[in-house]
């Protein structure tokens, strides 16, 4: 006589399948949990990166400045037309000491300017020197964006009490951040804040000292 | 008539050796993903202290230039915690302190009203209920200029003169 075989129940069945989706609903679980930490930590990665890049090249620019007589060189904040930059941020012009570059023409001290341009990008366009502008001629330059999707870029300086300066700088509040740095100071400030924000990010602020006599602690007490 | 073979089943004490080698696998495997994280998380702590450290000192730097922050304080060389303000957006994961230390000259000129000196700023991070401490120094120039402090008054001159 042929043995009957045993099936599976129907209770059986269900507590498998109940069972199989309990653990794969855990894993699946874990599975998005862990791409989307990844994920999360991957994009942290990425603009810590940016923001890093952007700080040393900023600091890079700012330890360069050279102090403004407003014939070779500058440092002033210039008007930011709508067409060239992008509405409702900041432009730096100044001098610096860009070092030795593979352009020869481009290294040692030349004139930077610091913008967000329409494309909103936050830029620093690097000129030969001003005494070496040729009339009639487009000086040479080197374009480098420094970080993508900005909306706004603002500058801020603290300016210290100086001998021996232009009476625009000396009618300026000491020891106080100032939002505007005009070409008649001809001085650099002790200290600069740069503000950056990108677009659906929190501001981020880098702030330097610049070196120069304007930069010194003094006590006379 | 043949009989047939009987099929044999998994034991329970099989299933769960079987379990047990399943669960001893898990951890290995989700460990390399949580170290790789936990790797990642302290770079990114390095980056964001990098530039908070930055920021610390300038906004302490400002309260130097301002004398805000006054000589004797400087002498002190005592630790100070970091306040909420001076951290900015950086108190919500670390918390620091600050202290200064002079460099030069170790021993000053007594007779000198006049001194240039090389301070150095130490600040130091942690990450909030973590031990790990993250160090941080710069260095700067103090001027002590003490020529108008100590210069004989005029008024007590001319008071000598008259009882001369």
């Amino acid at each position: 006589m042929k043995k009957k075989i045993r099936h599976f129940t129907l209770l059986e069945i269900l507590i498998a399948l109940s069972l199989s989706l309990i653990i794969s609903g855990v894993l699946l679980f874990y599975y998005f949990q862990m791409s989307r930490v990844a994920n999360l930590s991957e994009q942290a990665t990425v603009r810590a990166f940016e923001l890093r890049t952007l700080q040393n090249r900023l600091q890079n620019i700012t330890l360069s400045f050279v102090k403004p007589n407003n014939r070779s060189t500058f440092f002033f904040q210039g008007s930011t037309p709508p067409g060239l930059f992008l509405s409702g941020t900041n432009t730096l012009i100044f001098s610096y000491d860009n070092g030795i570059v593979f352009d020869e023409a481009l290294s040692n001290q030349v004139l930077g300017r610091l913008f967000v341009d329409p494309e909103k990008n936050l830029t620093l366009l690097t000129w030969v020197a001003r005494e070496k502008w040729e009339a009639h001629v487009i000086p040479r330059f080197h374009r480098e964006v420094l970080l993508k999707n900005v909306e706004k870029f603002s500058m801020q300086f603290l300016a210290t009490n100086e001998e021996d300066a232009s009476k625009a700088y000396l009618d300026l509040i000491f020891n106080q951040w100032i939002d505007h740095w005009r070409k008649e100071y001809q001085r650099l400030p002790a200290l600069i804040r740069y503000k950056v924000q990108q677009i659906g990010q929190k501001e981020e602020i880098f702030a330097f000292p610049i070196i120069g006599p304007q930069t010194k602690v003094i006590y006379k007490s | 008539m043949i009989p047939k073979k009987k099929k044999r089943h998994l034991t329970l004490l099989e299933v769960l050796i079987a379990l047990l080698i399943v669960s001893m696998a898990l951890p290995i495997l989700i460990s390399s993903f949580v170290f790789t994280y936990s790797e990642q998380e302290k770079f990114l702590d390095e980056v964001i202290l990098d530039r908070l450290a930055n920021t610390v000192f300038v906004s302490l730097f400002e309260d130097l230039l301002a004398n805000r922050i006054s000589y004797k304080d400087l002498e002190a060389e005592r630790e100070t915690a970091l306040s909420e303000a001076q951290m900015g957006l950086g108190s919500k994961n670390f918390e620091g302190t600050f202290s200064f230390k002079k460099l030069k000259p170790e021993k000053p000129d007594k007779s000198s009203n006049y001194f240039v000196e090389l301070w150095r700023a130490n600040l130091n991070f942690k990450r909030k209920k973590s031990e790990k401490v993250r160090p941080f120094s710069f260095d700067f120039l103090v001027i002590r200029d003490l020529t108008a402090q100590n210069a004989p008054k005029e008024s007590n001159a001319e008071e000598e003169k008259e009882k001369k």
